[in-house]
């Protein structure tokens, strides 16, 4: 009788409170902020589709500090925009190239200018250009050394390269962490100007003018076709606890509609499969 | 001095080694702890900003601060320094290593921890390191910078003022030598005292320091024996009475000079005190001694000097008018004679002619007194018996002396001869009489004449007849001595002086004769007076050596004619007009001269009628004695008289007078011309 009476039980909570049979998954993803903007359109389209799985962005940690949270457990799954380094392949992490992004050079509303020439842009970073015109200076915002935007930068040229040293070297310079700093900082600079990647500036919009780099425009297109020479990877980095749901949402992001979704925010995205479990 | 030389030099050494040492080891140790020191302060200051910033992004992404590794690692990586002497590291609290920039491994570190906080709670720890390497290559190169000063130093501060150093004392080492040197062989004493001075107003006490030899010879002691004794005592209380103007000395720089005999010591010493030094004094004695004797004998020379400068003026003044007067008196001598023949004695006037006489006379004797003051009296000098000359004037003192006076006779028998003038004595012994009968005034008293032999050697001489101008030999002495008043050391000094005199009547001439007939015989006087004990004058005449003669006194012989031309010669007319009426008188033919040229001349042209020549010694032109010398030689054997105001002696002195025949002491009687004549010439045969 008192079988009968928990069968009976159990048939009834499932039938009468059906949303508290099924457990939220949740999905912890960080990455590099160029990364984790491609991914929040990509998260939502899931998450309508997967309503038992959450999937949770905080504030980007950039790609080495996300790796790192990676491999301490404390995220699912990492974005990353640089190759993994030999420690981190030895703990365990496992990256799987998804696309390209192109790193543009952003500006602040008011400069006169539309368009940097590879030679403006080492003067810019040298310290040569000093000002748009007389009264307008130019206030250039860098990113860390060990970021990956530096690291692009740096390999435009070997002018830039060079310039891009001197420019770490000067005291007193505007820094910026992550993409979304340099966004912000840029945009409310008077006479700022900075790199940041295509998908942040599609995803967040901000009030910034996207500069042509040698009278090309950075898109998907002019970066496929090998014309805007400035881009960043985005990859995926996994480990063996990398966990179902995030394997899913993986397996959903090489998907066609992800593919679509990606295109739209300026991923031009070149994995071609989800990487093996 | 080296002991002195030795201690700078060590003293120098330290100095230097200390201070190089200071610089070569403060100087880095400083360096490295003031730089620590500022490293440390610069270490909290930027690890405790780090800790705001950390906790700043804890605050932002309290879940996942400790992945954001860019961030965390551009904070940590802000302003490190590049030579990777910084290293900072981020430590959870669970021990996990979140971030860090640089390594703290290999080499000295210095480590500054500080806590991160969230909302109160320590969740990490930030570590940051900062090698010491930099620093202790700077210090190092402080050091070296350091050691190389160092030297600099040590050899500047030990060379250059020790060489500065040896020199002063080398120099100071020459001159202590030096002065050394002039203290020990100095002749005068010098002594160095140490001026302590008196508590309480007392006077201060003077301790001896130093002394030279002269000084301990002076003293008679040895070094050990004065040394920190008490000056006063060892220098007497003629030292001690001048403490006061040593304190004066000692406080004001000046000096103080003073003559000391010495206790025991019959010296007399100059002592000058100075102050070489604040609270020391020296003295510097000087023996004077035999100085101050000499200076007092010089001050007696110089005395005798203007005495006898004194009388010889004097005696030049009063023996020119003698001369004078007895040229005068010989004139009216002349004339008186040649009356007194021409007028029968039975006259009235012959009376009044031989009261004239004796005004004459008195009048030659007063001249004669000149004469002997001048010392160029009249002298016919003969062997006398002292003692007889005295007997001869009992009568004459007798009526000299009065009655209350005792005359007491003490002669010596058998006494040498002296020879003298018997007048010239007579008068010494009559003026020496007068003068102690004056000094007994009118009381009750005694006069002793003493006569006696003596033999007077160099030292007595020396001793008691300076300026006297006396040879040593055998002397007869008369010894004049009274109970009178005597005579103070004043008036003793002025007796001889012309016109002094403490009689009221006296003409101050008594003594100054005696004085100058004295000189004339080449006497001695010596004075024994003092005031209320007598006077006793002490005549020393030099004994004679040849034995007595007994003169015989010659017969007055009677005036006859005599035969002959007689050149007589005399610059005053009065003379040749009375002499020449005396020699015609005579029976003589006469030819006159008033000069020795016109002498000569007459001589050379009459040389045959001439059979003597009568011849004044002072003339003008060409003198007696030169006349004579001129005269003699055209006529060797020619007799020539020889006449003058002056003595003999003093006329002869030139040497030609030996050969006169004869000397006329002018005033002379007729007599007197004739028997001086007579001896030349030949009587008349009628």
């Amino acid at each position: 009788m008192r079988r009968i009476l928990l069968w009976v039980l159990a048939i009834s909570l499932g039938t009468a409170l059906p949303g508290l049979g099924q457990t939220i998954e949740e999905i912890r993803i960080n990455g590099s902020g160029t990364a984790l903007d491609l991914l929040k359109p990509l998260a939502e389209a899931y998450q309508r589709k997967h309503p038992q799985v959450r999937i949770a962005i905080e504030k980007p940690l950039g790609s080495s500090g996300a790796i790192k949270a990676l491999l301490a457990g404390a995220l699912d799954l990492a974005l990353s925009s640089k190759p993994l380094t030999a420690e981190e392949a030895g703990r365990g992490a496992r990256l799987q190239g998804y696309g390209r992004t192109p790193l543009a050079i952003v500006a602040e509303k008011s400069i006169p200018l539309s368009d940097f020439t590879t030679q403006q842009l080492e003067d810019l970073y040298a310290g040569r250009l000093t000002q748009w015109k007389p009264g307008s200076p130019v206030r250039l915002v860098l990113r860390p050394q060990s970021d990956i935007d530096t690291q692009i930068l740096r390999s435009l040229s070997p002018g830039l390269n060079q310039a891009v040293t001197l420019a770490h070297g000067r005291p007193g310079m505007l820094m910026a962490v992550t993409d979304p700093e340099a966004m912000a900082l840029i945009a409310r600079t008077q006479g700022g100007v900075g790199a940041s990647g295509l998908a942040s500036l599609l995803v967040e919009k901000p009030p910034l003018q996207v500069l042509t780099l040698n009278g090309v425009r950075p898109t998907t297109a002019t970066l496929a076709s090998g014309t805007y020479p400035l881009a960043k990877e985005i990859s995926v980095v996994t480990t063996a606890k990398t966990t179902p749901a995030a394997w899913a949402f993986i397996d959903f992001i090489y998907s066609a509609a992800g593919r679509a979704q990606a295109e739209k925010v300026g991923v031009l995205v070149t994995g071609s499969s989800a990487p093996s479990r | 001095m080296m002991k002195f030389s030795g201690s700078v030099e060590r003293l120098a050494g330290v100095v230097a080694w200390g201070i190089s040492y200071s610089i070569a080891v403060l100087v880095p140790m400083i360096f490295f702890l003031g730089s620590y020191q500022y490293l440390r302060g610069v270490m909290e200051a930027r690890t405790e900003l780090r800790s705001h910033e950390i906790s700043r992004i804890i605050q932002d992404n309290p879940l996942m601060w400790r992945f954001e590794e860019i961030r965390l690692a551009e904070l940590l990586g802000r302003g490190l320094a590049e030579d990777k002497s910084e290293a900072v590291e981020i430590v959870a609290a669970d021990g996990v290593l979140v971030a860090q920039n640089g390594s703290a491994t290999g080499g000295l570190w210095a480590h500054c921890n500080h806590p991160i906080y969230d909302a109160g709670r320590v969740v990490a720890q930030i570590r940051v390191s900062y090698s010491l390497r930099p620093l202790l290559v700077r210090t190092l190169l402080v050091a070296l910078g350091s050691l190389v000063i160092a030297f600099l130093v040590f050899f500047t501060l030990r060379t250059l003022p020790l060489r500065a150093v040896n020199d002063s004392a080398k120099a100071l080492r020459e001159s202590e030598k030096r002065f050394r040197s002039l203290f020990e062989s100095m002749k005068e004493g010098l002594a160095i005292h140490r001026l302590d001075p008196g508590e309480g107003g007392a006077f201060p006490s003077l301790r001896l320091m130093d002394v030279n030899p002269s000084c301990l010879a002076l003293l008679q002691l040895d070094r050990q024996a004065v040394l920190g004794r008490d000056s006063f005592t060892l220098f007497g209380p003629g030292f001690a009475e001048h403490r006061s103007e040593f304190q004066r000395v000692e406080e004001r720089e000046g000096f103080a000079a003073f003559e000391l005999t010495l206790p025991g010591r019959d010296r007399l010493y100059a002592v000058q005190a100075f102050s070489p030094a604040k609270g020391q004094i020296a003295t510097l004695f000087e023996d004077i001694t035999d100085r101050r004797e000499a200076e007092n004998e010089r001050l007696n020379l110089e005395r005798q000097l203007l005495q006898a400068q004194k009388l010889e003026s004097l005696g030049i003044l009063s023996g020119g008018i003698a001369h004078d007067f007895n040229n005068l008196l010989a004139a009216m001598q002349g004339y008186l004679n040649l009356v007194q023949v021409q007028v029968d004695a039975e006259s009235p006037a012959f009376k009044h002619l031989e009261s004239m006489e004796r005004v004459v006379h008195r009048a030659t004797d007063l001249t004669s007194q000149m004469l002997a003051y001048s010392g160029k009296g009249r002298f016919v000098v003969k062997q006398h018996s002292l003692n007889r000359v005295i007997e001869d004037m009992n009568d004459l003192v007798k009526v000299t002396i009065p009655k209350k006076i005792l005359l007491d006779l003490d002669l010596a028998p058998l006494l040498p001869p002296v020879e003298a003038d018997a007048a010239q004595i007579q008068q010494v012994i009559l003026n020496l009489l007068t003068n102690a009968s004056d000094a007994i005034g009118d009381q009750e008293g005694i006069i002793r004449i003493t006569t006696r032999s003596l033999r007077l050697g160099p030292g007595d001489l020396v001793k008691d007849f300076q300026g006297q101008n006396l040879e040593a030999g055998v002397f007869v002495a008369l010894e004049v001595s009274d109970t009178g008043c005597g005579m103070s050391t004043e008036v003793q000094a002025r007796i001889f002086d012309p016109f002094f005199s403490t009689k009221s009547l006296g003409r101050g001439l008594g003594l100054s004769a005696i004085q100058g007939i004295l000189r004339g015989h080449h006497a001695g006087l010596r004075i024994d007076s003092k005031p209320g004990r007598g006077t006793t004058f002490k005549v020393y005449f030099r004994a004679s050596a040849l034995a007595m003669e007994e003169a015989g006194r010659g017969a007055v012989s009677a005036r006859k004619s005599l035969e002959g031309t007689v050149l007589l010669v005399d610059d005053e007319v009065m003379i040749t007009d009375s002499v020449s009426a005396m020699l015609e008188g005579m029976g003589l033919k006469v030819f006159i001269a008033h000069d020795g040229r016109q002498a000569v001349e007459v001589f050379q042209r009459e040389r045959n009628r001439i059979n003597l020549v009568l011849m004044d010694l002072t003339m003008p032109h060409l003198d007696g004695l030169e006349a004579a010398r001129l005269i003699h030689r055209l006529e060797p054997r020619m007799p020539v008289i020889l006449s003058s105001g002056y003595s003999e002696h003093e006329s002869i002195q030139g040497g030609i007078g030996g050969q006169a025949v004869g000397f006329l002491q002018k005033p002379y009687s007729l007599q007197a011309l004739y028997e001086a004549l007579r001896g030349s010439l030949q009587p008349s045969s009628t």
